[in-house]
């Protein structure tokens, strides 16, 4: 059976199970993928650079390799794509911004290099929102490659800034890809495009050759169909790297089915749902019901600690550290989004003992939100708010009077993972999900429950008609 | 990053705004001047300055932070699109934003013990 139609939303196990039946080759499977990207791509503004030539080099190998017994794993010969904030030897990395469009490094990152050494095939580097969002955009045109458009209606935003791999993932353009999160960016373009996106423990995959945005609180992860699939992609980049010192070598395997020692227990973090939308709340409340097939669930309390002040003054203060040359070059000016050409200058005036005063609050923080753990295995939450954004309006005009839990800034305060599955549909039919956040370094926890969730449900197998 | 619902901007009406960068001129060059004046007559006689006969003036009401904050970024960071009033505008809020986000960050009740969550340790090269 040759490469299908329907393979464009295959789980990884499918398509690595086709390749070693002899199906289709990675060559097909590649070539596949790189024409939905050149023909589809454009339609959600997704890609920044197709990789082409060194996706064909890299899939021959693979079926070398396959043909020879020479077996990496479940990722060899599956094609993907990366967020442009990663570096890729020969190959533009652009951090979304136009007068970056061109520029390359000269280096391949950790994670290009752990996805190489695991077979997989580089077949994009995937749109973003210029430098991460970090210059504080307010609408969705704040791209050089334009706004993110969401497979499900073109005139919604794929979410922010993993616009690209949030988009590709949805429209069956790549089987998975490398996202990076600072504060929402994977959960929300996952979100969005109802898809499963996993945002690691800080420091459980090494950010070098990654753009750096804030370097406390940077994190890079898998944005995929399933949890099994975020699974089997964090099992091969995660890892101690010397190359980043705040990289950990705890050890990550992910097996599937996982056999639950114990019946999950799981809290409802209070109010969580009850500033969002109407099918938001519902949906949350339908996979409440299912969730409760298999775990336990209780309430929970957040305590009232400045979250978002802490998260809001750490990024800001690295990110004005980071990209000060950008506002003194005047570089700046030339950004998309007019809010990101002065964004930077007010960050570059935080004093110094904000940014200190942040970082004591911050293990307080942390030992409030660990101690929620000791009774519990994960909170619970919708992941967003509200469905996808209209492009025509700003994004506080359209969430005006929604919001969601402040489980966000506290998780991206505390560096501890998260998890979202799609959970079913809202307004216009645009996809809405269910979120999941664990204790640090427990991502197999919350794979785990999520990848049993997804036995139980379909949503993750509901894809755009693209 | 993903940007997160933010009520606490406080949009500065226009002719307001105008206002305040025109006062922040005024205010700064009126007690630079008065700063001066007195030093200066203190330094050339050593005489002690003779106090005004009339009545004094009240001092300038000196302009809001976010406003001398807008105007240090103006001279740090020079740029001919820094005098575009929708920019400054967009820079005004951001400041009005961070100095709120920074007075709730100084209400947090820290101990002289409360230490920052990142490690610094000496260093010694391998031997």
């Amino acid at each position: 059976m040759p490469v299908q139609d329907h393979h464009a939303f295959a789980s990884i196990r499918t398509l690595a199970q086709g390749l070693r039946q002899g199906d289709f080759t990675s060559l097909q499977l590649t070539e596949f993928f790189l024409d939905r990207l050149e023909r589809l791509g454009p339609n959600y503004n997704a890609v920044a650079t197709v990789t082409d030539q060194l996706a064909r080099q890299q899939a021959k190998d693979a079926d070398t390799e396959l043909a020879a017994g020479k077996d990496r794993g479940p990722l060899h010969g599956i094609p993907f794509g990366v967020k442009d904030l990663l570096a890729t030897r020969g190959i533009p990395t652009s951090w979304g911004a136009a007068i970056m469009k061109d520029r390359v490094i000269d280096a391949d990152a950790t994670v290009v290099v752990r996805l190489r050494d695991a077979g997989a095939v580089l077949v994009a580097k995937l749109a973003m929102v210029e430098i991460a969002g970090g210059l504080g955009y307010k609408q969705a045109n704040a791209s050089f490659t334009g706004p993110g458009l969401n497979p499900w209606d073109t005139r919604r935003w794929a979410g922010g800034s993993s616009s690209g791999p949030g988009s590709a993932v949805s429209a069956g353009l790549v089987p998975f890809a490398i996202g990076s999160e600072t504060w929402g960016s994977i959960m929300t373009p996952a979100g969005f495009c109802g898809i499963t996106g996993l945002r690691p423990t800080y420091g459980r995959v090494s950010r070098h050759g990654a753009m750096a945005l804030s370097w406390t609180m940077d994190k890079l992860g898998p944005m995929a169909r399933t949890a099994d699939d975020c699974g089997l992609v964090l099992e091969s980049i995660a890892g101690f790297d010397d190359a980043d010192p705040t990289s950990s070598d705890k050890i990550f395997q992910w097996k599937t089915p996982t056999r639950f020692e114990h019946k999950p227990r799981l809290a409802i973090v209070t109010d969580c749902d009850k500033h969002v939308q109407k099918d938001v709340r519902k949906n949350f409340r339908k996979s409440l019901k299912q969730l409760e097939t298999f775990c336990q669930i209780s309430e929970v309390e957040l305590p009232d600690l400045p979250y978002e002040d802490v998260a809001g003054t750490l990024i800001a203060c690295e990110m004005a550290a980071a990209f000060e040359g950008l506002v003194t070059s005047g570089d700046v000016w030339q950004m998309t989004a007019p809010e990101d050409r002065y964004g930077a200058h007010a960050s570059l005036m935080i004093p110094a003992k904000d940014y200190i005063n942040a970082m004591r609050i911050r293990p307080k923080i942390q030992a409030a939100i660990d101690r929620l753990f000791q009774d519990v295995d994960a909170l619970v939450t919708p992941t967003l708010a509200t469905v996808a954004y209209p492009n025509d309006q700003s994004f506080s005009e359209y969430r005006k009077g929604h919001h969601s839990s402040r489980i966000g800034g506290a998780a991206n305060a505390a560096g501890i993972p998260g998890i979202t599955v799609p959970n079913g549909f809202g307004e216009k039919h645009l996809p809405t999900g269910l979120q999941l956040v664990g204790q640090a370094w427990n991502e197999i926890t919350l794979l785990a429950i999520a990848a049993k969730y997804q036995d139980l449900t379909d949503w993750h197998k509901k894809h755009p008609d693209v | 990053m993903t940007p997160i619902a933010d009520d606490s901007n406080d949009p500065l009406n226009r002719r307001n705004f105008a206002r305040s960068l025109a006062a922040t001129a005024a205010a700064t060059a009126a007690t630079t001047a008065t700063t001066l004046d007195t030093n200066a007559d203190d330094a050339d006689t050593g005489k002690k300055t003779p106090l005004p006969t009339n009545k004094p003036k009240p001092d300038p009401e000196p302009p809001p932070p976010a406003v001398l904050l807008l105007e240090t970024v103006r001279q740090l960071y020079p740029h001919k699109q820094l005098d575009s009033k929708d920019v400054l505008q967009g820079i005004y809020s951001e400041f009005q934003s961070d100095l709120a986000r920074s007075r709730r960050l100084s209400q947090f009740p820290l101990k002289n013990s409360d230490e920052p969550g990142f490690l610094f340790a000496a260093f010694q090269s391998p031997r």
